[in-house]
């Protein structure tokens, strides 16, 4: 785990330093906010420790290629629970946007991971916090293997780490793995977010629609440390996140993509995809069949991008948007993919900036 | 014999000619196949020219050539302003699962695997549940245990123990709670409430199981939960409903027992074919006392939902949202769970106009320009605002 933290560091600084000589922030004329996914190094502080300014680093950290484009960020505790100290937190960086006027001429915000969560919460709590709604403007939200719809993990993991009793050698590997650390014994308090990652918390929490379009990128990856935590997640998974979560699912549901015709590899056939829909708004755009929960914002290769839209009605004409299709095989084992035209040497979220700027 | 030449010669010309359409599709862009389908829609009208453009001429301009995620943006621009046709808090949700009351043991299921190891490919599995998240001081609160999974032999020697703990005024707390057999494979427990000191059940509690085997593994689940000492509010009553522009406005009447901020989720049924129709949502602050949260569906979410009312308005969930110094929550109670009367009105006695929000026009526009649109002057066209759901 630490190997890969230090690769994911190294990468990620030397290509913050490459792109932030002529990067400019902002996308579509907007500034940017990160709100970032779970720290598990969080997890192995003591309560109350943890500064503004340490939130902010780990933050940048995370936010890896796409760090030049952030003009701020949304930082929390994660030891915190989302309800209580983390709220506050976030009320307090939202006021001091507002004030600010970051926000005055419309933001996009992209998350990671639990960030989508936190970011659902703060959206639905503007109008209590008398939050003014002119300065403070979100035109879009951009959710990254996004957990708003909670992990299996966390169920495990608090289970496992409450009672002391890790269930079995492959679920004390796979916990240990996720967080980076030995936390049996911990009481609930101090599992601060993992609590509110339960599916069963995450999917009663800030369920009203919400009119902000949210766009999801899911992942199916793994990554060699996390290889044994998808036993433990309903459906396909990026290794934390399950598909019913990254893609914006209503409901946890066994999934294998976000879509009922088209499958995480780009096949066009029928697929296992959400049953019951998505939450109001939250729209799934691609998936990523090699992407692991952690490699969105690093130059780990993803593999293939398969978009969810099928066509574009643009004055009355449909069209497909520019993706390769091809078959393999022949007679009854003909099979037809569609994918995005990508160089999969090129970073994903290299790319994704680049064409989306 | 003659049959099968038949089928023969039909399957291997189906086969070439397959095989020779499909080698047209490979390894190409599929943009460059524009198709006349569909032709319903208000898209961005610079970009169509240039792709009915390229649609009547040879189409050799590919419009989303190197730019395939901004053509995502623009679908989700789409889609979108599909979506945004209607107020948030006024969608029609025919069909929609969460439309659908929440059955016993649905919300609150923590369902886990234990393998033993990574070759374990049907390994034991804990569904744990209560019968609902949100519990209040009296209410008895039934946990199921259901085992499935491994070895069906071993289920009968399963013991299954449990305790309610969480943290209460700063400490930590801990009650027992018995599971009797019911099932070959499912434990039952009952906590009566009322039989429990004040304090026990902190208001975030977790149901903490262990499940002995007789191999001597010990599995332990948690299952989360909500405990509140008291209601935040009641839901007393829907007041006359009464049409306004293009909206039914419905006032839910409150008794507030704490000031504060408070959001309600409900849905709208045909009063008479019990049909869901519009889910309807609203959130704002009251004080103590009587209170009114506003409900307000809109002309369009109604008609296309298709039914001009009589409706029932069943209340889904309402509660006072935490403070910032508060870690919870209040839930609200209902006085009729089954749903209020809600008068309808003929569809002709609305006015007839389109919802546009400028926030969502934004928005939509933003999202374009990510898709590499150019914006157009939006002429006003309706006189809809913001709406606090």
């Amino acid at each position: 785990m630490k190997v890969l933290s230090m690769l994911f560091v190294t990468s990620t600084l030397f290509l913050a330093s490459v792109l932030s000589t002529d990067v400019e922030a902002k996308i579509a004329g907007k500034n940017i906010i990160f709100v970032h996914g779970l720290q598990t190094s969080h997890l192995l502080q003591a309560r109350g420790t943890l500064t503004a300014a340490q939130r902010r680093t780990d933050a940048i950290e995370q936010a890896g290629i796409f760090a030049p484009k952030v003009d701020d960020y949304i930082t929390y505790s994660s030891t915190e629970r989302l309800q209580g100290v983390i709220q506050q937190e976030v009320y307090n960086q939202v006021k001091q946007l507002e004030a600010a006027g970051t926000c005055a001429q419309g933001c996009l915000l992209v998350t990671a991971s639990t960030g989508d969560l936190v970011t659902r919460y703060m959206l639905s709590r503007l109008n209590a916090w008398n939050i003014d709604s002119s300065r403070f403007r979100v035109l879009g939200v951009v959710d990254m293997v996004g957990a708003g719809g909670g992990s299996e993990l966390a169920d495990v993991a608090v289970s496992a780490l409450t009672s002391g009793n890790f269930l079995s050698a492959i679920a004390r590997s796979a916990i240990t793995a996720w967080l980076g650390g030995d936390l049996s014994g911990s009481a609930p308090s101090f599992l601060g977010v993992l609590n509110d990652l339960r599916p069963t918390v995450a999917r009663v929490t800030a369920t009203s629609n919400s009119s902000i379009p949210r766009v999801k990128i899911a992942g199916g990856g793994q990554i060699v440390a996390l290889n044994l935590t998808g036993g433990f997640i309903s459906g396909t998974d990026d290794g934390v996140v399950g598909l019913h979560s990254a893609c914006g699912a209503r409901y946890k549901e066994s999934i294998d993509s976000c879509s009922n015709s088209i499958r995480i590899d780009g096949r066009l056939a029928s697929a296992n995809g959400p049953s019951w829909g998505f939450y109001h708004n939250q729209f799934p755009i691609l998936m990523a069949e090699d992407m692991a929960h952690t490699q969105a914002a690093t130059t780990n290769p993803v593999g293939r991008l398969v978009a969810m839209n099928k066509g574009i009605n643009l004055g009355g004409v449909n069209i497909n948007p520019a993706e390769r299709q091809f078959t393999t095989g022949s007679w009854f084992w003909k099979k037809t993919f569609r994918i995005v035209n990508y160089n999969e040497s090129i970073p994903f979220a290299t790319y994704l900036v680049s064409q989306i700027d | 014999m003659g049959v099968l030449l038949c089928l023969a010669i039909i399957v291997g010309c189906w086969y070439i000619f397959t095989s020779w359409y499909s080698h047209g599709d490979s390894n190409q862009s599929v943009t460059s196949k524009v198709n006349k389908e569909v032709a319903k829609d208000n898209a961005p009208v610079q970009l169509a020219k240039k792709v009915q453009k390229s649609a009547s001429e040879e189409p050799e301009e590919d419009p989303f050539l190197g730019r395939e995620m901004q053509a995502q943006f623009l679908q989700v621009a789409d889609l979108y302003k599909q979506n945004s046709r209607y107020p948030v808090g006024s969608i029609p949700v025919v069909g929609e699962r969460f439309a659908q009351p929440i059955e016993p043991f649905e919300q609150a299921e923590v369902d886990t695997p234990y393998p033993l190891d990574e070759d374990d490919t049907d390994p034991i599995r804990i569904s744990a549940s209560l019968e609902k998240m949100e519990y209040f001081a009296g209410e008895s609160i039934l946990a199921r245990v259901l085992v499935s999974g491994g070895e069906v032999d071993e289920y009968s020697r399963i013991e299954v123990s449990g305790s309610v703990m969480g943290v209460s005024n700063g400490r930590d707390t801990g009650l027992n709670v018995n599971f009797e057999r019911v099932n070959f494979n499912e434990f039952r427990s009952v906590i009566d409430t009322q039989a429990v000191p004040s304090g026990q059940i902190p208001r975030e509690a977790l149901l903490a199981l262990t499940l002995k085997l007789e191999d001597g593994r010990s599995l332990a689940q948690t299952v989360p939960f909500f405990y509140n000492g008291a209601a935040s509010a009641r839901v007393e009553n829907v007041l006359n409903s009464r049409q306004d522009g293009a909206f039914l406005i419905i006032p839910l009447q409150y008794n507030v027992f704490e000031s504060g901020y408070y959001f309600v989720d409900s849905i709208l049924d045909d009063a008479v074919t019990g049909q869901p129709l519009v889910q309807l949502q609203a959130e704002g602050r009251m004080q103590i006392g009587n209170g009114l949260l506003t409900l307000k569906a809109h002309i369009h979410a109604l008609m296309d939902a298709g039914s001009p009312g009589p409706y029932t308005l069943r209340v889904v969930s309402s509660f006072r949202a935490g403070t910032l110094s508060e870690t919870r929550d209040v839930a609200a109670t209902v006085s009729r769970p089954l749903g209020y009367y809600v008068e309808g009105a003929p569809f002709d006695q609305y006015e007839d106009t389109p919802f546009v929000d400028p926030e969502v026009q934004e928005r939509i526009d933003f999202l374009e320009e990510i898709g590499g649109e150019e914006q157009e002057e939006v002429p006003e066209t309706s006189q809809g605002s913001e709406e606090k759901l």
